[in-house]
């Protein structure tokens, strides 16, 4: 994603809400590896921890240029507009969260009502399998609202 | 709330004015994706989205959008 100077502030506050969403689907990659290594032979577990590592990695890099463009920016007019909550792209951020967050909400009411699932799985695989859940419902609920670009070409 | 639609005249306007919708965008403040799902109707704007649309184009609120049922 370029960061081109002749993007306005607003599709580059966009852009930015988009590589967030992608981090959060590299972090669920990540925490369904990290899952899965659990269940499989330790070797191979090892190895899936590589993988883990590496989806994390992609995650950060996702992030890098959000910090890097808000560290050169200062300006406080760019900020009013970089945080402006009116858009489509911020409102379909803040739906996806909302469905992540009841299906998380589910998720430990129905743990915690049945005793035994969170019983017999170890913790360490509990919150994997959690926090899988949930940065993953954030990002299907997300992709799906974003789908299709329906815009003009560039002019 | 009764089931209503938003409809809206964005694409003549910008069309009258000789505007891309990045243009009305960055006239308004907003992303060239929100001004493109206004238009097709995917995404309702706020108030003050709606105002500030009107405004650029000097013409009352209801000239731009309306509701269908």
């Amino acid at each position: 994603m370029s960061l081109s100077p002749k993007r306005s502030v607003s599709d580059v506050a966009d852009g930015h809400r988009r590589l967030l969403a992608y981090a959060l689907l590299a972090l669920g990659a990540r925490y369904v590896v990290s899952a899965a290594a659990h269940f499989v032979d330790p070797k191979f577990g090892s190895s899936l921890g590589f993988v883990a590592d590496g989806f994390a990695l992609v995650a950060v890099g996702f992030i890098v240029p959000i910090v890097v463009w808000k560290m050169r920016n200062a300006s406080r007019a760019d900020w009013h507009l970089y945080r402006n909550q009116d858009g489509f792209v911020a409102q379909t951020i803040a739906r996806a969260h909302h469905a992540s967050w009841v299906a998380t909400f589910l998720v430990l009411v129905l743990l915690e009502t049945v005793d035994t699932l969170s019983e017999t799985l170890p913790p360490a695989i509990l919150f994997d399998a959690l926090l899988a859940m949930m940065t993953l419902t954030f990002s299907v609920v997300y992709f799906y609202l974003d789908r299709s670009p329906v815009a003009e070409p560039r002019s | 709330m009764r089931n209503v639609e938003l409809r809206n005249r964005i694409k003549v306007f910008r069309a009258e004015h000789n505007l891309s919708q990045s243009d009305l965008a960055e006239c308004i403040g907003v992303s060239r994706k929100t001004i493109s799902t206004i238009e097709v109707g995917r995404f309702v704007p706020s108030t003050v989205i709606a105002l500030l649309i009107a405004g650029h184009f000097g013409v009352p609120l209801e000239e731009v959008f309306w509701i269908e049922e």
